[in-house]
């Protein structure tokens, strides 16, 4: 009897291993915190941001502070648009604007010039001397001048951190894989991964993945090939299959009225879109023109005014 | 020889009743359950610049602190139970008389798990009357929270007192304390998490910030998963409390 016990208790520990790992109570979907029409008005407050929510509220601001860093320090006002933060916005914008590393020179002048800095100008601060210390204390630059962008190497450990807290921060999944891709593409693979483990039904993340390997694509061949060779097609396919999911995702989570409907963002629109142009893009290039144009007319459905995917027709 | 029922249940309402009028009288629940409601008090009066819409702030932290409070209360209890019997030399004329080791350790997990339970109650029952409801609420992910913070709390004594049984009393505190507070963090950090499954924790029960953040119940299947997985280390851990302090010399 007494001997019985020890497998009883290693069986039982089993057992728990097992539940430990299959059930998180804590992951779920939906909540108020997970709302991003919720998030935004959130984070229209600096004092609800800070008081709103333990947990989002400080992956709210560990993405604010991740802002802080790719200005070297610099605190401008908030000025990445909604936009900016969709997975495809960020492959495109954002890594043009990545192009303006170090120094600016000319051509870049326009670049968010004008965004006011947290601590004020000379003329705006009446603090007259302790202004001008803190401005020679703090890293500060002239808002009129264009902006000093790091590599975003060191938002990295932030981006870690806020989904560490918040393992259901799909937006810190989605801007975290882009940066983490600059320095390790494998890894940023894996980022998106262990967020599509955490959010499964996040179409986002597909998207993100999406690029991701086209990025892996381009790595190799300079382009997104037309008719891929046997070394890019099984990646381009895999991309395409990220995207399809996306899309498919983004169709069942989409309100009728988009953009305009409840619960539903502006990034959220751009990324649903792009999933569907993709998905239709990449069955034509992976020799499907007929599967690609039933697509594009199935996408138009929702995206009626998409000129992407009208374009598809066309072709 | 087996003992009748009556005597078992009988030892161990006198041993739950020493240890709880023993915590009652050194005030260490008392000052518990004052400070946290004062904490809560203190913070049910802030005034965000006349902020609406913070009522998840005021339940959240209402009911963050009261689990912490209560889990706190538990652990404290439960492991310094046996090394104080041990320091003060009070466990030889208890085991002297008709108490079995067995009733010993039951008595002891039962009554910090009741300490924890009044602590626990006193607490919600203000925290749910005064502080402002969240809408929308979802009353089943209420009932989920509380059903396994029940036995939750039943883990956490137990889990406690086996510590104490292997450890000093400040590192089994520590320990415990790190199970309870830090698992649910660290659940996410690549292999500390998967350590962390073969690990006993309370914290994977709490279901506060599932309520709080208006989500849904979870699915029946994996509620009663929960609730097996706390009943499963609560079992584990009174069986190897009790065999290792069996074994245990008393000399």
């Amino acid at each position: 009897m007494k001997q019985a016990v020890w497998p009883l208790i290693l069986a039982g520990i089993v057992l728990n291993v097992w539940i430990s790992a299959r059930v998180n109570p804590l992951a779920y979907t939906g909540g108020r915190s997970r709302d991003d029409a919720d998030r935004l008005r959130r984070n229209s407050s600096s004092i609800a941001m800070m008081i709103g929510e333990f947990r989002t509220s400080m992956s709210d601001i560990m993405f604010i502070k991740t802002e802080r860093y790719l200005h070297g320090g610099i605190g401008y006002a908030p000025h990445h648009s909604e936009s900016v933060l969709s997975a495809e916005d960020l492959s495109e914008e954002v890594e043009e604007h990545q192009g303006e590393l170090g120094i600016p020179d000319d051509d870049e002048e326009d670049d968010h010039a004008g965004t006011p800095t947290l601590i004020p100008t000379r003329e705006q601060d009446f603090r007259g001397f302790v202004g001008k210390l803190h401005r020679e204390v703090k890293p500060w630059r002239d808002p009129e001048l264009a902006h000093i962008h790091t590599d975003g190497r060191e938002l990295l450990p932030w981006f870690r951190a806020m989904t560490l807290t918040d393992p259901g921060y799909v937006r810190g999944f989605v801007a975290g894989s882009f940066w983490l891709q600059m320095q390790d593409p494998d890894a940023a693979l894996e980022f998106v991964e262990e967020g599509l483990r955490n959010n499964p039904d996040a179409f986002e993340l597909y998207v993100s993945r999406g690029f991701l390997l086209l990025r892996q694509v381009r790595t190799l061949r300079g382009i997104v090939p037309e008719n891929p060779d046997d070394e890019v097609r099984p990646i381009m396919e895999d991309a395409l299959a990220a995207f399809s999911r996306g899309a498919e995702l983004a169709l069942l989570q989409r309100p009728p009225d988009g953009e305009e409907g409840p619960g539903w963002s502006g990034y959220q629109e751009n990324d649903a879109r792009a999933a569907a142009n993709m998905t239709v893009t990449l069955t034509r290039m992976l020799g499907d023109p007929d599967g690609a144009m039933a697509l594009a007319l199935r996408f138009l459905e929702t995206y009626a005014e998409s000129i992407p995917l009208q374009r598809a027709l066309d072709l | 020889m087996t003992r009748p029922l009556s005597e078992t249940v009988s030892s161990l309402r006198v041993l739950a009743k020493s240890v709880l009028i023993e915590a009652v009288r050194r005030k260490e629940i008392y000052v518990i359950v004052a400070v946290c409601t004062a904490l809560i008090g203190a913070a049910m009066s802030l005034d965000f610049f006349g902020l609406g819409g913070l009522v998840k702030f005021y339940r959240e932290t209402a009911l963050q602190l009261m689990g912490i409070s209560t889990a706190l209360t538990v652990i404290v209890l439960a492991t310094r139970q046996l090394p104080r019997e041990f320091e003060h030399r009070t466990i030889y004329p208890l085991l002297a008389r008709p108490v079995s080791r067995f009733t010993f350790l039951m008595g002891k997990t039962l009554a910090a798990w009741i300490a924890g339970l009044c602590v626990y109650l006193c607490l919600l029952l203000p925290v749910m009357v005064l502080v402002p409801r969240l809408e929308p609420n979802h009353t089943g992910t209420f009932w989920q929270m509380f059903t396994l913070a029940v036995p939750g709390l039943g883990l956490t004594a137990a889990l406690g007192l086996a510590l104490s049984l292997f450890l000093p009393k400040s590192l089994a505190t520590g320990i415990g304390a790190v199970l309870l507070f830090g698992a649910a963090t660290m659940a996410n950090w690549r292999w500390i998490g998967q350590i962390l499954h073969a690990l006993p924790s309370s914290a994977k029960t709490n279901l506060t910030l599932r309520y709080t953040d208006g989500a849904p119940p979870m699915a029946g299947s994996d509620f009663l998963l929960m609730l097996l997985y706390v009943l499963l280390w609560t079992l584990i851990l009174l069986t190897v409390s009790v065999r290792g302090f069996n074994r245990r010399a008393l000399s």
